[in-house]
């Protein structure tokens, strides 16, 4: 589908009284506002299932036609002039006759309704393109982050490549862990969203099951498999049925499916190999940790690490998001510090932000420095283990339950019965978590729901609750 | 190994869930839907330790009917099987409950080789553990088996020992509904009508009785089927009110597109068209488009063709008949095929186009004729036949005079 044209009053009322006028105009192939409205769009398919023989020439009609009736409720004579002029094909002398009105009269009377009708089409497209924009954004998930730092220019080339009409069909987002490429491609669908170029935005997180002994890629992949076809079907898809419904949905409507975290390098392999099958109309954003070979088939986007500006601006954002209070006491040498132990990785600043309000900056540094140059992974193990040490035992008692949550987040309810706290010292847990980065808080005011970041949640299997080990499945 | 606290965290977590389950009033769990994700991953860590797997796969079987409203059962039947590794020896009767679940849920996916080894197990096991309860059960799960596959001799018998076992051992009133009926269901597709509603008026009595709403409407559906091709049509509708009265105001989408759908057919057979087309309209809702139910689609394209067959909107009757066909390849429905092949032929001979009509007839009819046993399939295999003949005389007498 292409994008919506942007509405312009002007040129809008100009297409609609070529629109009127070509009705009536033998041996014109009519005018077609598919490209610029909406509901002219939504009229062709809608009437397309029980006719295929309908043209969007005859939906931009039916449109027009439906706004004549309702400009009749404002303006009655005009929404007439229109209908005896372009619907009955009379001429300007005989709408005079017929209204008891002079021509120029009636030309008055037929470029104000022209006017007028615009404006009420205009009203209704605003409305409807909001309306369906809303509707769109209702699959994402709430978002973790409230703010994005250092990726505007990324976000705007990555939305810019999802709405061509061709290639790049697939376009994989890599970088480390806690880089920010959920955030990212949460922003990237939330600025697409609105060309309204996308039926639908779906968003599917993947998992590598701990528990899967076996085919633990390809079982990955059919679980995201199942919730697209639950996403785009509803309920109820038989199992030999599946890909060849998703590949007639997916090749006959326009859709943008969104895969988040992506790990291994075999699972972003096989997936990209489904994916591509499935791709075009629609198109596929993944995020992943690794870029498996230059060849790979799709646009690969790394995301750097932030720069030292965008580093303390995210600093400062999330010292007030927390309430804690300490950007104040920190001097710029002191945040250079920081950003030079973290190298700029988001999810590393905000947590080793969070021990500076129980370690001293030296004692936060300390150790830290040791582990740069190295693997990022030994970085936030060092973090980790000081975030852990310094937390007290109730907040240890809910982080250590956590990863009993799904992506989707749990309610408080959930939160207090595994971790075993009484509601006295349950709240004051979940505030000492978010405080130091370690819990994500989603949702709205109505419903909030609690999840921890995926590099937290490996941290804890493999460091605290040593979980899975293969001996637990021999019993 | 894990730290305790954290085993403590799964068995809490497991006690958690079950509880909500066990709180709440409707078995198909809709408040908990959102927490799809997290129920799983309870389970799939519960299944992980020796002393909770069994609270793990308790807490499966409560959620029978939340899986089946959600459509999930592959993912389910992921964790059926681990729950099956685990379940030997002494807990047979736990495995008895998960091989009928298992079953299930492969018959839900038409998978018809995998349901047949699951419930053929559990027959072998019932027997070994000398349960009489299960046994029923096992023959049961057959016979539907069966009867889905439109085997009906096989389904028949295997109810009949269902019955049997039910009766004997003084079943609750949802196992003798059941069992009565599946019986009901094999002589409607025999095309033994007036033993159908015998058989399905029993089954409402007990469902009557259990006050579980949605088997009750589903048992009456049944019985307006059965009742419509006997030839009591009175009782058909009043049956079928019955049904939509209880199930309005629930959240039984499925069950209430089965009733529009089935409605719209005995309106349209007493040529109620406009009647039946609102049926079918309401039935063909953005629920049941946006679903991956199929088979639904299928009928309700299907019946909507055939209204507009009747009230001569060809161009629209095609595009939906074709837009049936479609489906039922995709549902994997040969006599449906052959049914809505049958009715295309009928509305290409009406747009003059006999050639085409022709070949759709003739394929109809080899299509019904593979089901020999099948009373529907009689049905149609003669009224294509009928339709055949006048095509053929309309060629001729046109060849003549041309």
């Amino acid at each position: 589908m292409e994008p919506l044209s942007p509405l312009d009053q002007n040129q809008l009322q100009a297409t609609v009284h070529e629109a009127l006028a070509d009705w009536t105009r033998p041996g014109h192939a009519g005018v077609d506002l598919s490209a610029q409205l909406l509901l002219v769009r939504e009229e062709l398919a809608s009437r397309l299932v029980e006719d295929k023989t309908y043209t969007a020439w005859r939906a931009t009609f039916a449109v027009l036609d439906k706004t004549i009736d309702q400009l009749a409720e404002q303006d009655e004579v005009g929404a007439q002039v229109l209908r005896l002029r372009f619907f009955e094909g009379e001429i300007t002398r005989q709408v005079a006759t017929r209204l008891h009105a002079s021509p120029d009269q009636v030309n008055r009377w037929q470029k104000s309704a022209i006017a007028n009708l615009t404006a009420v089409l205009m009203d209704h497209e605003l409305k409807r393109r909001q309306e369906y924009t809303r509707l769109i954004l209702d699959g994402l998930p709430t978002p973790s982050y409230s703010r994005l730092f250092g990726l505007r220019s990324l976000q705007a080339e990555i939305a810019e490549q999802l709405l061509r009409q061709d290639e790049p069909l697939v376009i994989a987002l890599s970088g480390i862990g806690g880089i920010g490429k959920t955030s990212l491609a949460d922003a990237v669908a939330r600025l697409v969203a609105p060309a309204l170029v996308f039926e639908q935005i779906i968003w599917l997180r993947a998992f590598i099951d701990p528990f899967a002994r076996e085919a633990a890629v390809e079982r990955s992949w059919a679980q995201v498999e199942e919730a697209l076809g639950q996403a785009l079907f509803g309920s109820a898809v038989a199992q030999g049925d599946l890909g060849n419904r998703l590949e007639d949905a997916l090749r006959s409507s326009s859709f943008l499916i969104i895969i988040d975290n992506l790990e291994e390098k075999d699972q972003t392999i096989c997936f990209l190999d489904h994916v591509r099958r499935l791709a075009g109309p629609s198109k596929f954003l993944l995020t992943t940790r690794s870029r498996p070979t230059i060849s790979a088939p799709a646009y690969f986007r790394s995301i750097a690490e932030l720069d030292l500006a965008d580093a303390t601006d995210l600093l400062r954002h999330q010292d007030l998001a927390t309430g804690m209070n300490i950007m104040a006491e920190l001097a710029d040498k002191d945040i250079e510090a920081i950003y030079e132990v973290t190298g700029g990785n988001p999810l590393a600043l905000k947590l080793v932000a969070g021990l500076t309000a129980v370690m001293s900056l030296a004692d936060v540094l300390d150790g830290l420095q040791k582990s740069r140059p190295g693997p990022i992974e030994d970085m936030y193990k060092r973090i980790y283990w000081k975030a852990w040490q310094t937390l007290s035992l109730e907040a240890q008692s809910l982080l250590q339950a956590m990863p009993l949550v799904a992506e989707t987040g749990a309610l408080p309810q959930q939160l207090q019965a595994i971790s075993g706290l009484t509601e006295e010292v349950f709240w004051p847990a979940v505030h000492e978590l978010f405080a130091r980065s370690l819990l994500e808080v989603r949702g709205s005011v109505h419903e909030r729901r609690y999840s921890i970041h995926r590099l937290t949640e490996t941290f804890l299997r493999t460091e605290i609750i040593h979980w899975p080990e293969e001996g637990e499945y021999a019993f | 190994m894990p730290i305790p606290d954290f085993h403590s965290s799964i068995s809490t977590n497991l006690a958690y869930w079950q509880g909500l389950v066990d709180r709440s009033d409707d078995p198909a769990l809709p408040e908990l839907i959102p927490e799809r994700r997290n129920i799983y991953r309870a389970v799939e860590f519960g299944l992980a330790l020796p002393e909770t797997w069994r609270s793990a796969a308790d807490l499966i079987l409560d959620l029978h009917y939340f899986i089946e409203h959600s459509g999930n059962w592959r993912s389910w039947q992921i964790l059926l099987q681990r729950a099956l590794q685990k379940c030997v020896g002494e807990d047979g009767e736990l495995r008895l409950c998960l091989l009928d679940r298992s079953g299930g849920y492969y018959r839900q996916d038409r998978d018809w080789a995998s349901s047949l080894a699951a419930h053929r197990e559990e027959e072998a096991l019932a027997r070994l553990l000398a349960k009489p309860d299960g046994l029923a059960k096992a023959y049961y799960n057959l016979s539907l088996l069966y009867w889905r596959q439109r085997q009906y001799d096989e389904a028949a018998e295997n109810a009949r020992k269902a019955l049997a076992g039910f009766q004997e051992i003084g079943s609750a009133e949802r196992q003798m509904g059941g069992a009565y009926s599946i019986l009901g269901l094999i002589e409607y597709g025999r095309g033994y009508y007036p033993d159908s509603v015998r058989h399905h008026l029993r089954s409402v009595a007990f469902f009557r009785k259990t006050g579980f709403s949605v088997l009750l409407a589903r048992s009456l559906v049944n019985l307006a089927l059965a009742q419509e091709a006997n030839g009591e049509i009175p009782a058909a509708m009043a049956s079928y009110e019955e049904a939509r009265s209880i199930l309005d105001g629930t959240a039984y989408e499925m069950d209430k597109t089965r009733i529009e759908l089935s409605l719209g057919s005995l309106l349209f057979n007493t040529d109620r068209f406009d009647e039946a087309e609102e049926a079918y309209l309401r039935a063909y809702s953005p629920f049941l488009k946006r679903s991956g139910l199929v088979y639904f689609q299928g009928l309700a394209t299907n019946n909507l063709g055939n209204v507009y067959l009747e009230q001569g909107r060809l161009i629209e009757a095609e595009a939906l008949l074709r837009e049936s066909l479609s489906l039922w390849k995709r549902a994997n429905a040969p006599l449906q095929t052959a049914n809505t092949t049958g009715t295309l032929g009928k509305v290409l001979a009406a747009r003059g186009l006999p050639e085409e009509a022709l070949a759709c007839l003739e394929q109809a009819i080899a299509g019904a004729e593979a089901f020999p046993e099948d009373g529907w399939a009689k049905q149609i295999l003669q009224e294509y036949q009928d339709a055949l003949t006048e095509l053929i005389r309309q060629i001729s007498a046109a060849g003549r005079v041309g």
